[in-house]
Parts: structure tokens; sequence; C-alpha cells
């Protein structure tokens, strides 16, 4: 199995769990308000009154062939915005449980 | 008979791929939200990353939309004083070389001639061209022409006239192939394939609103349209051959649809991103609304129905593929994909350069007929025919334009000599050189590249008397405290606004009457909610979209109502039976024809009502509907019920259920059945082993079957079952707000605006919402920070949060004291009337009553001043008295005729953030947005930097939207509200079909043809120290985007030497402008003038 950690603008969170979910994995999870240094500078955490302009980081654990979709997937918007991508291997103890029926 | 390719097989990475390309191709439209709450957003908001002169360019090319306003409008500018020559020549002044040249007489510098040509349009087309010239005219004309010819000769680079305007490598990131056949050879089909999504669309997205809805709409857009349309004979119509077995074809997935399309147009992936932006901003009303729906989640329409981009390209890109592919084979020979067309275009460039000629309507009449002609032959297209012709018309244009030239160029020069009144005669009197150099100059500084300039100099001048203004006030005020006429004194109550641009005109005229104070906040008071209100069935969000919500508040009848709330219900009840049945018996296909008979005369009477006597008739129907349903006092659900005290609510309530079936069903009344025997029924129904046992058939009288049936009735329909109740146990505790909570909200509220001591003993929270009839742009007037709602529910939430002991004690050790004798108030400012209604009286405290009327009458006076103020601006006719003000601004908000109740925030061009004491006697005629804020309190900077992340970006969304509107009111506005016609509950089109509008209808924006919003950037000008403010938009791309790309300009007064500083990109904060020693608001002397209290300053 493999994980997955994502990060992405706040603003591109609807699109990465909406990549996710036709992929077929079976669930992810979401902290808000992320912050952290990138190749375009610092990035803020948490705004009071504005969700959009903070980083979100997803993290999901798929089967090792629903990676290269989500690789394509995130590609071309990693091209043209701020955020970065990485897979790890892991073990889990209910495999069936992150297999999508 | 073209042979049928079979779709192909894609992988899911190459389809999640394509999900990616389409999502970045979206980027450039902006969300459109609905316009139950009409959001005030930037139309280029996808470009925001671009500069400003950069991204409307490239709106231009994507939309159609200008940049600017026309060149004339700026002239009339110029004449009427708003924009000053030395502006323009400051703006100029990075294009002008050091040079100078002798023109008939007169030395001008490169910089006057370029200031000339905007000034007097020297270069813009000449309106008669070629005929009604005046006799003398004409004859200087040729002449100068002549003289042009021999003397200076033909520039070189006049004789080349380009094929193309860019190589055919370019073609898939400037135009659609189907635009592409549109203008080669004529045909429309981008307007067809317009048309068609347009009805698609508006009926697949339809809310409620049509009688007879899009059948199998669950099965997605693109499932629907692709089961419907094999039957929609207009695809036959359109040129489509074989469209039912070429649909039945298509793939199931719309992904691999669009990528099918793709493959056959032979589109290269580098080019995919732009391509398939061109085809999304061919309507961005609809595709800004499907981008919207596609990122809700929990949206009950969206749920059922879904759609989303790759959905409408799916569609979309399978009528263009068709169309460009029928229309291709047909008229050109070639197939329809890009790589044949490339190939065309390469191979026969004159022959391709003479169609584009001859569709838009630029050849000369021979040979126009020639090539119809050509055109009209039943074999295969002759290219070398095109091709021969074409390379002789080049030819025959390549003279043209050399003569054109010529023309142009004698005109210029005339135009100029009579701008500088000077005799034409002398024009031959300049050396060659210098008037080689002179069109240079000219020509290298065209028309379309005035805009900008014209921009520029239009906001210096108004800036700057803006920042003059703000100094002269701020010095008074200096002088005011320094002198010691101010004692700190206790206000007699302190008003908190709204920072919405109307604010500002009651805000002055309330503080005039004396003795208040006045702050600015985000209308939503920090607090952001799902309100829920009393007869809904739903919760909507007040907060800006920027924002979800966490907290749900709903508003339940007071205990002491809680009968007429039963009356209420019952009435709205049976009120929506009787409106269903209205609407039924209006669509069925029968009823109409007896109903006109039997109902017309009584919908007679409030089409004469309203019509003619607005007024009258609706104070009569508000009459009658408060005999009818008398409104109930309502609160707010402002505390959280703890899992004990909803679990008591729930068991109460099912008590009372099983009561009543109890007396109904079996007669039991009374003692029988005792409080323990409606608990065991209740327990039993849940499913609790310690229920009735034995004791089963004995207590209710009926059959053992029955009374399963009875429980099983219960579970089912009551609901009185553990999921049920853990359901509604949900729902009860997810309302309202934990104490600490709302100390937090109230802290934050507080501390935004530097409220934090010297509490007056009333504050009011004034939220602000506007009335208007049959106007589908109702919420448009609302607050945007409330996300196009009313404000009033956030205006309760924080005042009774505010008034709780167990806050105020949180607050205490938190360094706020909130005197035990301040009450907080909530009330909602109509800004359409400019009436003030305060609610919740009844929690005010006795001690308080002479506060409450004092305010009150203070409050509907200032109204009537800022009435007259706003009616003014409304063009009231004849000197009106202050009581017909405030009648007539009452007609505006009841006449439904009306297309402009209010000039709402048109006209708005300032943002404040700072003290009330930097504003206050400076007259901003409603053009400015008023954030309260005190640097001394924010040392951190995390104050500073919540407001400028959010109301900031909220007022540059109010901002852009209205410059885009007023610049372009066809193409980002949405035309003239008379033509509009409400489809789907979602949105306008203009007539029967049209793009969904996007904008600012004309009413709003423009006064007749003219612009009423005078269309600039916004200016921000923060009171804090400027080496906080540049830390804040170093911290944030998204305020680098805004003040780097020139989308908002920043002026920083800096507290610690009262100095304005401009805040410039590259060089960092430059002190003052021109005026440099009048920006000083410390320095006194010399402005001795200033420090006695004067007339207010008006802000320009």
């Amino acid at each position: 199995m493999k994980e997955i950690k994502i990060i992405v603008q706040g603003e591109h969170l609807k699109f990465a769990t909406d990549l996710l979910d036709r992929v077929g994995a079976t669930g992810y999870t979401i902290i808000n308000n992320v912050s952290g240094k990138g190749h375009h500078g610092f990035h803020e955490g948490h705004l009071l009154f504005n969700d959009t302009s903070s980083q979100v980081m997803i993290f999901t654990v798929v089967p090792e062939e629903k990676v290269e979709p989500i690789l394509a997937g995130l590609g071309p918007l990693f091209n043209k915005h701020s955020g970065t991508m990485f897979v790890t291997d892991t073990a889990v103890s209910r495999r069936e449980h992150f297999i999508a029926k | 008979m073209m042979t049928m390719q079979e779709p192909q097989r894609f992988t899911d990475a190459q389809r999640m791929e394509l999900r990616s390309y389409v999502e970045l191709a979206g980027e450039v439209i902006s969300q459109y939200w609905p316009m139950r709450t009409f959001i005030h957003h930037n139309p280029l908001h996808g470009l925001e990353s671009l500069p400003f002169d950069q991204a409307v360019q490239r709106g231009a090319l994507l939309f159609g939309g200008k940049e600017y306003l026309d060149n004339e409008t700026f002239r009339r500018y110029v004449t009427s004083g708003r924009i000053r020559t030395e502006d323009l020549k400051a703006a100029l002044e990075p294009l002008a070389v050091d040079k100078a040249v002798d023109f008939a007489g007169r030395v001008m510098s490169h910089l006057d001639v370029l200031c000339s040509s905007m000034i007097h349009g020297i270069t813009e087309p000449y309106p008669h061209r070629g005929d009604a010239v005046q006799d003398d005219d004409a004859r200087t004309f040729s002449r100068i022409a002549a003289w042009l010819q021999t003397t200076v000769g033909i520039p070189d680079m006049v004789s080349y006239t380009p094929l193309t305007l860019w190589p055919s490598l370019e073609l898939p990131s400037r135009d659609t192939l189907g635009t592409w056949c549109d203008q080669t050879v004529g045909t429309s089909i981008i307007e067809t394939i317009n048309r068609e999504m347009v009805k698609w669309c508006s009926v697949f997205l339809d809310e409620g609103e049509t009688s007879w809805s899009m059948p199998h709409r669950d099965q997605t857009f693109y499932g629907a349209w692709t089961f419907l349309a094999q039957h929609d004979v207009t695809l036959r119509l359109v040129g489509i051959r074989d469209a039912p077995k070429k649909i039945r074809a298509l793939p199931e997935r719309p992904e691999d649809a669009v990528l099918d399309s793709l493959t056959r147009l032979r589109i290269p992936k580098r080019a995919w991103e732009e391509y398939l932006s061109l085809h999304l901003a061919a309507m961005p009303g609809w595709t800004g609304y499907i981008k919207w729906r596609a990122h809700q989640s929990g949206y009950p329409w969206q749920q059922q129905f879904p759609i989303d981009l790759v959905k409408y390209l799916a569609v979309r890109l399978f009528y263009e593929r068709e169309l460009v592919e029928a229309t291709c084979r047909d008229r050109l020979g070639i197939a329809g994909n890009y790589d044949d067309i490339r190939a065309y275009m390469d191979n026969y460039p004159h022959g391709y350069w003479l169609r584009r000629e001859w569709i838009a309507g630029r050849l000369p009449k021979p040979a126009a007929k020639q090539a119809q002609r050509l055109s009209r032959s039943d074999q295969k297209p002759d290219h070398l025919a095109w091709e021969e012709l074409g390379r002789q018309q080049y030819g025959v244009r390549v003279d043209q334009d050399v003569r054109d030239w010529l023309e142009r160029a004698a005109q210029y020069l005339l135009h100029l000599a009579r701008a500088l009144s000077v005799d034409p005669a002398a024009i031959e009197s300049t050396s060659p050189s210098d008037v080689r150099t002179l069109l240079n100059w000219l020509a290298g500084f065209p028309v379309s590249q005035h805009g900008p300039r014209w921009l520029e100099a239009f906001e210096s001048n108004h800036r700057r008397q803006a920042l003059n203004d703000l100094a002269a006030g701020a010095r008074a005020v200096a002088a005011r405290t320094s002198s010691g006429d101010e004692a700190q004194s206790r206000a007699l109550a302190q008003i908190v606004f709204c920072i919405d641009v109307r604010s500002e005109v009651f805000r002055r005229h309330l503080e005039h009457r004396g003795g208040y104070e006045t702050l600015g906040l985000a209308g939503f008071f920090g607090v952001p909610l799902d309100y829920q209100p009393f007869s809904a069935h739903h919760a909507v969000s007040h907060c800006p979209v920027l924002l979800k919500p966490k907290n749900q508040v709903r508003e339940v009848p007071r205990s002491y109502h809680g009968v007429l709330a039963q009356r209420h219900k019952t009435a709205a009840q049976l009120s929506k039976a009787a409106h269903t049945l209205l609407h039924d018996l209006k669509e069925n296909v029968i009823t109409p024809y007896v109903m006109v008979e039997a109902l017309g005369w009584f919908f007679g009477l409030p089409l004469l009502g309203k019509t003619l006597l607005p007024r009258w008739y609706h104070t009569t129907s508000r009459w009658l509907k408060q005999l009818l349903m008398p409104s109930v006092a309502t609160t707010l659900t402002v505390d959280k019920i703890t899992p004990e005290e909803a679990e008591e609510m729930i068991a109460a309530k099912q008590h009372a259920l099983i009561r009543e079936l109890g007396r109904e069903r079996f007669g039991l009344a009374g003692a029988a059945l005792s409080p323990a025997l409606l608990e065991k029924i209740r327990r039993k129904a849940i499913g609790h082993a310690d229920g009735i046992s034995g004791e089963a058939t004995n207590t209710l009288p009926c059959t053992p079957e029955a009374e399963e049936a009875f429980y099983q009735e219960l579970r089912e329909r009551h609901r009185i079952s553990p999921r049920g109740i853990s359901d509604r146990l949900e729902r009860l505790t997810q309302t309202g707000f934990s104490v600490t909570e709302q100390a937090y909200f109230v802290e934050a509220a507080l501390r935004l605006m530097g409220l934090t001591s010297n509490f007056a003993r009333v504050i009011l929270f004034c939220a602000h919402g506007s009335t208007s009839q049959n106007n589908p742009y109702e919420s448009a007037l609302d607050c945007g920070a409330c996300g196009g709602n009313q404000g009033l529910p956030n205006a309760r939430i924080i005042a009774a949060m505010a008034n709780k002991s167990a806050v105020r004690e949180l607050l205490l050790a938190r360094g706020i004291k909130i005197p035990s004798d301040a009450h907080f108030l909530a009330a909602q400012h109509d800004t359409t009337t400019d009436r003030v209604r305060i609610i919740d009286m009844e929690d005010v405290p006795a001690t308080h009553r002479k506060d409450l009327t004092r305010l009150m009458t203070d409050l509907e006076e200032a109204g009537i001043p800022t009435a007259l103020e706003r009616g003014l601006a409304l063009g009231m006719p004849t000197g009106p008295i202050e009581k017909t003000a405030r009648q007539l601004a009452s007609r505006r908000s009841d006449d439904w005729a009306e297309t402009r109740p209010e000039w709402g925030l048109s006209g708005n061009s300032l943002m404040v953030i700072g003290p009330r004491a930097l504003t206050q006697t400076v007259n901003m005629r409603g053009r400015a947005f008023l954030h309260s804020y005190d640097s001394r309190q924010d040392a951190s900077g995390k104050l500073l930097e919540t407001i400028m992340t959010a109301p900031l970006v909220v007022a540059q969304w109010i901002n852009m939207e209205h410059y885009f509107s007023t610049v372009d009111n066809e193409v980002y506005g949405s035309g003239s509200k008379i033509y509009h016609n409400v489809v789907g509950r979602i949105g306008v089109m203009t007539g029967a079909y049209s793009d969904l509008r996007i904008g600012l209808p004309a009413q709003t924006v423009l006064n007749g043809r003219t612009p009423y919003h005078e269309p600039m950037r916004l200016l921000t000008v923060i009171e804090a120290p400027r080496d906080r403010i540049g830390a804040i938009i170093d911290r944030h791309s998204l305020l680098q985007q805004l003040f780097h790309h020139g989308w908002v300009g920043l002026v920083a007064l800096d507290p610690r030497d009262r100095m304005f500083y401009h805040y410039d990109r590259i060089a960092g904060w430059r002190r003052g402008g021109q005026d440099d020693d009048r920006l000083n608001v410390a320095s006194d002397e010399g402005n001795q003038d200033h420090s006695s209290g004067r007339a207010p300053e008006v802000c320009h």
C-alpha cells in the first residue's frame, strides 16, 4: 500500500479531494491551515477570515496501482501552482478497508 | 461518407490528467454565485496573477471585453477637470524620449506630442474617411499627402502588410477551430454551438422554475445529454449528419469524450489548456455558474443532478468537432482537424488570406464578386484559383495600404496643426526628418495604448485630492486634541457600521448630531454563521464567501409568543399550500383557460395597486399580513445546548407526541397516561429492554398486532428510534456557540476595531440591508460581507454574546473591561430608505430606557439628511425638502417599476483602514470603505493582517466588479435590466436565451450612456507603521498579487512621523506625492487656517 501526502493551496482542496474520490481512494484525511516554506516563499497558516488563502494537507492510503492516476491528475496542477506531493510505502492492518470495491 | 473512428480506450491516468487540464483551463473563468445571494466578484479574478494592464488585455482576447473606458469619455473628463494635463504628462513620462521636433514653427518634445495625441485624439480614426470632408479640408489634405510622398517618402515598414497576424502554429492558443472556420468560410459555428449549449445548460441547471423539467438529469449532464440528444432534430438541422449514431457511439465517460474530441481535432497537448480556456470563455456566465456548482459540497441540486466543466466540455467539443469536420470537408475539401488546417494555411497562404478578407468584408467590390463566384462552384474547392486571386489582391492591397498611410499621415499632421492652432499652410515648412520622427512617434503610440495612461492620470488626480483632504482633516483633529478641546469623555453611544460605502454618509450625519462615536467593521461583525430564519427550512451562510461557518443559529419565537408562533406556523403552511396550488394551476395545460376568467379580476387589484399607488398598496398589504399572520417576536439560539439538555428536550417532545397519539388512537386520557407510562412506551419504541414487559397487553387497549403496529409507526414515521434521536441530538447540539467561542468572537471583533476601552453606555451594532421590488439584483444591494444577505442576524448574535456576563468575565481575564452599565444592541440600516430599526428591544434593561429613546430619535433624524444627500445623487426632482426626500426614498423602495432603487456601491474608490479620527471631518461622499483599526493595539500586526486578507479583498472584488461593469457593460456587466429574464431561479439572461449575464446591470453603474461610477482601482490608506504593512504583504502571496500587480493602490500613513507613503513594488515606500509638504500631517506651521475647526472638506 502507498501513502500519499498532498499539500495544495486552499482553493484547490475541492479538486484534490474530487480527484481522490474519482480514482477510488476509500478515504482521506484533511488538515487545514498548514503553514510552511516552498519555492515561492513562506506560506502563512491560519487566517481568521479567509479559508481559501492558506495551505491544506491531504493524506490518503491507496493500493499501488492507484498512484499513477493520482500523480497524473496532480501533475499539471503542480506545474502551475505551488504545492507538493509525497508517496511513501506504508503497511496497514486491514488491507481490504483501503481498497474500493 | 466519412468513416467512423472507433472511440479510443483511455487509461485512468490520462483521464485524471485531463481533469487537471480542465481545472487549469477553467481558472480564467470567475465563479458565478446564484443571484439569490449576489456576490460582487472580479470578472477577471482568474487573471489576477498577471499585472493589471496585461490581465485586461488577456480579458479582451478571451472575452472580447474592453479594457478601459473609451478615449472620448476620458477626453470629456479632461474638459470637465476630472483629469489634469499635468497628471497625464506624469503618466507619459516613462514613455518619452528626450528629443524635440520643430513642427510648423512650433517646438514640441516627445512628451508634448504624446500628450497632444491623447488629449486631441490625433490618431483616432477620422470620422469622415474619404467621403464627406469639407472642400478646403480636402484640398489641404491632398496637398499635404502629395508633399509627404515627395519630401518624406514612404517608410519601409509601411510597404509590408502581413499576410497573417500570427503564425499557424499559434492557432489553438488564439482561436478555436470553430472560430477559424467562421472567419475563413463564413459559417456561424460558434453561434450555433453557443445556442445549443445555452439550451442544454438552462434546462439542466434549472432549480424549480420550469414546470416541465428535463428528464434523466440524475444521469449527470453528460448522461442526460447523450440520452436526449439522440432524439434532437436540431443536430441534423445544423448540419451534423448521422447524429444519433454518432452520439450512441460516444464513450460513457465524459473524460473519454473530451479526450476523443481533442484527439480527433488533433490539438497538440501543449495547447490543451489554452484551447479549453477559449471554449470555456465563450460563455463565461454559464461556465462560471457550472464552476461554482461543481465546487459546492452539500448543494442539493448538485448532488442530485451533477454537472462540472468536464461534462460541459464533453458536450461542447462534440458539437465543435462535428461541425468543423462537416464545414471543412464541404467548403475546403480538407479534414476538420488542426494538422490539416495548418497544412492548408501554410500551403495556400494567399488563398487563405483572401478568404478571410472576403468574409470580413474588406475586399473591393470586383474582387468580392470574383471570390463569390469561386466559392459557389459545385465541384471541389479550387485552391489554386483562390491562391492566384489572393496573390493578385494582396498586391493591390499593399498599394492601397501605402495610399492609406499617406492619407492617415496627412490627417494626423492636419489634426495636430489644428490642435496647436497653427496655420495648416505652415506644415510644409517642417523639415523632412522632423516629420518622419513625428510620424514615428505618433505611430508608435497607437490609440490602443492610451487606456492605461488615461487610467493612471484619472486615478492620480482623484487620489491626490483624497489624500489632501485626509491630511487636512487629520490635521484639524490633531489640532483640536492638542489644544485640549477634547477631554476623554464618554460618548453618548458607539455605533458600529459595516464598511460599506453607504454607511459613510449615515455616519457623517449621525456624528453631526453630536456626542456619538461611529466605527466600521466588516458587516458580519466577525461572526460567521449559518442562519435559519423562523419560517425557513434551510440555513443560509451569513459570512464572506471566503469562509465556511462552523456554527448554526436558528431564529426561534420568544417564549411569550408560543401560541402566536403556532398560529403563525399554521398560517404559513396554509399560505404555502395555497401558493403551490396556484402555481400548479398556472402551469397546468388546461386550467389556465378557466382560471383567467375566474380569478383574473382578483389579480388585477395588486397589478393596479403596485403600479399606480405603490406606497398605499404596500402599506395596506403589510397591514393585512400583520392581521392574518402577525409577526412573532423572536430571539436567536446563541448558546449551545448541552447534550443532557438536548436529550431532555427531545424526550419531552416525544412524550408530548406519544400523549397526543395515545389520546387520538386509543382514547386514553388523563391519569391513564402517566409520565411513567409515556416514558416506558418511549423506551420500548427506542428498543430498550427495560420497556414494558408483561404489562404490554394491559397498558394499551388494543390487540397485540395493533400495538406492534403502533410501535412501528412511532419508530418510522415519528422517528422515535435510536437513529432519529441521535440525528436530532446532533442537530440540536450544533446550533449555537459555546461560551469560550462567544468570548473569542467578541474579543476578535472588539480588538479589530480597536474598541477595547472607554465603552459608552450603549453600543449599537448596525447591520444593513435594502428593500426593493421586482429586483433580481436585490441581494447585490445587501451586505457583501454577509454573503449577499442582510446582516441583521450577525448584529443580533454579537450583541447578545457581548451582553452575557459569562462572556464579559472571560473578556476581563483577557484584558478587556466592559463596564457593567454598557449594553450592546443590534439594528439594521435600510440603505434604500435610510431608516434604522433597532431589534430585540425587550432585552434592554430599564436603566437604559432614556439612552435608547435618545438614540432612536437621533437615528431617525440623521436618516433625513442622509436620504436627502442620496436623493440628490439619484436626481430628485426640483429642490427637495427634507421630508420629500424621505418620501421619495420610500417610494423608490416600493415601486416595482423602479430600475434604480439606489445607486448602491457605485462610486467606490477608496478604502481607509484606521481610526475614525482620520476621516472624521472629511466628506467622502459615500465613496469610501471605512474600517476602524488602532495600530497602537496591534504590535504583532495580526489584526491588520486579518483586515487586509479579508475585508480588503472583498472591497477589491466590489471595486473591480464596478470597474468592469462600467467599462464594458455588455461583456462584463449584464446590460439593461429591461431585457432581463430570470432563468432557473439562478440568474438572468438577456432576451429569450443568451449567456447567463454576469456583473452589474447598466442602471447601477451608468447614467443613461455616460458612466456614473468612476472606474478606477481601489486606493487603500492604512494608518500603521509601514514596516508592519510591508511584513504582512511579504507573508501573503494573495496581497503581493494585489499590490504588486497593480490591482489595488496602497498608501500608508505612518503614525511615527505622520507622513504619507506610497507603496511601490520596486522602490518600496515612496514619500508623499507632488504636494509633499501638504501631505505632512504633523506640521502645523504655515497651515494656520487648518487649525481652527473648519467646515468638512469635500473629498472629490
